[in-house]
């Protein structure tokens, strides 16, 4: 899994037919010593109800994925199964405000 | 899965028979706005035209996607993006 | 599998309920040939209880719901193994008892 902040999200009409019902959000990688955003920004599928600002989990294989959404028709590779209320890297807690 | 335009498609005679009647499409990937490289995707879809912004899934998954034994493909396009909200 | 080192810890309550009863850690992938930390930073499930600063073998994709902690739960990343010590080449690359944990 990946730490990763939600930035947006997507509206797809015409898609996959597994994907149908499905939030889609935008979410970013950073890093969490910097927290500097990396790489590109992704759509990943939302199976925890998060927002816009959130630091998240990001679950980045398919079978899980699978697991997650409860759906094995659905074929998917990044799902965000989780909200980060915190972190801690090299001895330096940060507290996920809001 | 990642976003892109399509800008070009692929022909080829001679080719797996898995991929029979699938379009084959140029994609310029889109990176936080920008252009990105260039990928070659079998677009699940069928849809997909010059021009479409899509939304691409890649590795494994991407083969996955057309739900047969096997199809020797590594991008798929999956969606279209019809609007998409960057509030950060 | 990898070797990487742990660097810390993930809080989460709002979560996927089958992640429920996981522990959540940070961890850098460690590259063999300088064995210095490389790469993006993950986040791993704990399958032997592991501490931060601890030089671990991690494992990814479905390979990683095969441990006790971690079969038939959602997991992409799991440490597997805390490393006591790596020869490469026949030469000590790694000593835990030697080790500064990452300092």
């Amino acid at each position: 899994m990946r730490l990763a902040r939600v930035v947006g999200n997507v509206v797809s009409t015409v898609k996959e037919e597994g994907y149908y019902g499905y939030k889609l959000m935008l979410v970013e990688y950073f890093d969490p010593v910097t927290g500097d955003p990396q790489g590109p920004r992704m759509i990943a599928f939302d199976c925890a109800d998060v927002g816009i600002g959130d630091i998240v989990l990001v679950n980045t294989d398919g079978g899980a994925g699978n697991m997650l959404l409860n759906d094995d028709h659905a074929i998917v590779d990044l799902v965000i199964c989780g909200v980060v209320d915190s972190y801690k890297v090299n001895g330096r807690n940060t507290v996920v405000e809001g | 899965m990642y976003t892109g335009v399509v800008v070009g498609s692929v022909v080829a005679t001679v080719k797996d028979s898995a991929l029979e009647g699938v379009p084959l499409l140029v994609v310029q990937k889109i990176e936080n706005g920008k252009e990105g490289g260039l990928v070659v995707a079998a677009d699940q879809t069928r849809q997909a035209g010059l021009d479409d912004w899509v939304y691409m899934i890649g590795s494994k998954e991407a083969a996955r996607i057309f739900r047969v034994k096997r199809i020797p493909v590594d991008v798929a396009i999956v969606g279209f993006i019809d609007d998409y909200n960057e509030k950060l | 599998m990898q070797i990487a080192r742990v660097v810390g810890t993930v809080v989460s309550t709002m979560k996927s309920e089958k992640l429920n009863g996981l522990k959540l850690m940070l961890v850098k992938p460690i590259d063999l040939e300088t064995f210095e930390e490389k790469g993006n930073i993950l986040v791993a499930f704990d399958a032997v209880g592991v501490g931060e600063g601890e030089v671990v073998m991690i494992v990814s994709g479905s390979s990683s719901r095969q441990t006790e902690l971690t079969e038939n739960r959602p997991s992409d990343t799991a440490i597997i193994a805390v490393i006591d010590h790596i020869d490469l080449r026949s030469r000590r690359i790694f000593s835990k008892d030697k080790d500064n944990g990452g300092d």
